[in-house]
């Protein structure tokens, strides 16, 4: 990736994010979006954040073996990196999501639901239009920068597919 | 190890564990896990259970 690539990248991650806070500040005003947990809960988000840590420096030392031994990876070096950030995201998320810590006391489900499927479509759709327009996802024998949305996407479908099992299981629960 | 008697204690009052959860200001899956044992619950959680259902520490909390 040439610089200009790597400061366009750079610059609309910022954007993003600049855009995230506004967006949130804007939300919040009456400081009801902070999300609540109880006491389990934190404790479980806890222990999700330190097996999501762990996970993020197992792969990361993993990946600097393999530079060290000049491994050759079928994907860019920021792509790889990229993929440890997914990664750690989806061992917290999943984590947390499975021992009934990830949504708050105050948050609806069905808001996370439709959020979820939001940003699905947001990473599935660059990855839709290469497909369509005859791009590939490999390009001189490396990943493309469109594999991070394909990343983003299946890290989204994993924890979606997790949020559902465990809300099929709390319902018979409740039932019970 | 399972506390049934708060299981019992709550279905006595016949209060869905959600009912129970919305009552002490926590999650339907705490309650569960607690009535599971797979919870310690800390003191001011124990409390306003043991509030909500008209109990004592004692009877609810305390292994014999």
């Amino acid at each position: 990736m040439n610089i200009s690539k790597s400061f366009g990248m750079g610059f609309g991650i910022m954007v993003g994010l600049l855009l995230c806070v506004l967006i949130f500040k804007y939300v919040n005003t009456n400081h009801k979006v902070k999300t609540e947990y109880d006491e389990r809960q934190q404790a479980i988000r806890g222990k999700g954040y330190t097996i999501a840590f762990y996970a993020a420096i197992i792969m990361e030392a993993v990946l600097l073996v393999l530079s060290i031994g000049n491994v050759p990876l079928f994907i860019e070096p920021y792509m790889a990196h990229a993929a440890v950030i997914f990664l750690s995201c989806t061992v917290l998320c999943c984590y947390t999501v499975w021992n009934g810590a990830y949504w708050g006391l105050n948050n609806n489900h069905k808001r996370y639901y439709i959020i979820l499927a939001a940003a699905f479509i947001l990473n599935a759709f660059p990855v839709i239009m290469t497909a369509v327009n005859g791009g590939g996802l490999i390009e001189n024998g490396k990943t493309s920068p469109v594999c991070i949305s394909l990343f983003a996407a299946l890290m989204l479908i994993v924890i979606g597919i997790v949020m559902l099992v465990r809300d099929i299981l709390d319902r018979k629960a409740e039932k019970e | 190890m399972k506390n049934l008697r708060l299981k019992s204690a709550r279905a006595a009052k016949d209060m869905s564990q959600d009912e129970l959860a919305k009552l002490c200001g926590v999650s339907r899956q705490t309650i569960s896990a607690i009535e599971k044992g797979d919870y310690n619950p800390t003191i001011n959680l124990c409390i306003a259970i043991c509030k909500a259902l008209d109990k004592t520490l004692d009877e609810l909390f305390w292994e014999s």
